[in-house]
């Protein structure tokens, strides 16, 4: 999932060298922590949110196969 | 961009050797041809395509970045497309037999005849659904009366 994640960002980013995700995981859920730097931030999230939303599905049906929730986490 | 869509799809497909992404590439737009096991087809479309919708969200940033438009295709895997070919060739084979039955048709005395029947049997049916619907109307107009 933190390489899904990882890898996504890195490659619509500019500046790939401050992306960063932190994984912390519970029980049943994992928590996404994506740290990019801030002029990345306006495309990482996209308009309306359609591309931080568009991670969260696919991050989803990666944590479904491991019967896991994910929350996906921009900072 | 190939690329992203390989990893992705190879991160989230049951079956990873099936996957295959084919570019091509025109002079403003990129077309990708997303190859996955038939069995992995339902997971990488997901419910009402909201997966496939993502991966294009995901691509059309990338594309934005080179000034290109970009087309996802998903299609079931090269392997499953020899079956699928075979598939074809199966549902060819009823209309082939469809065919002879439009020929036997063409008898227009009997379709006229069904039609004629048909239009008998309509009015019946007006001539029953009204036939209470006056009697409701004289049973109320006679309450009124009293």
């Amino acid at each position: 999932m933190k390489e899904l994640i990882e890898y996504i960002a890195k490659s619509l980013v500019d500046d790939p060298s401050q992306v960063r995700v932190d994984e912390i995981e519970g029980t049943n859920s994992v928590v996404l922590e994506l740290h990019v730097a801030p002029e990345d931030m306006g495309r990482i999230i996209g308009r309306k949110g359609r591309v931080a939303n568009a991670m969260r599905t696919l991050v989803r049906v990666v944590a479904a196969k491991q019967g896991k929730r994910v929350t996906l986490e921009i900072v | 961009m190939k690329e992203l869509i390989e990893y992705i799809a190879k991160t989230l497909v049951d079956d990873p050797s099936q996957v295959q992404v084919d570019e091509i590439e025109g002079t403003s737009s990129v077309v990708l041809e997303l190859h996955v096991a038939p069995e992995d087809m339902g997971r990488i479309i997901g419910r009402k395509g909201q997966v496939a919708n993502a991966m294009r969200t995901l691509l059309r940033v990338l594309g934005g970045k080179e000034g290109k438009r970009v087309t996802l295709e998903i299609v079931e895997s090269l392997l499953a497309e020899a079956a699928a070919e075979e598939v074809v060739a199966e549902e060819v084979a009823p209309v082939e037999e469809e065919a002879p039955m439009e020929e036997a048709a063409p008898t227009e005395a009997e379709v006229v005849e069904e039609i004629l029947i048909v239009e008998e049997e309509v009015p019946s049916e007006e001539e029953l659904i009204e036939a209470p619907l006056e009697e409701e109307v004289e049973e109320t107009t006679g309450e009124e009366a009293d």
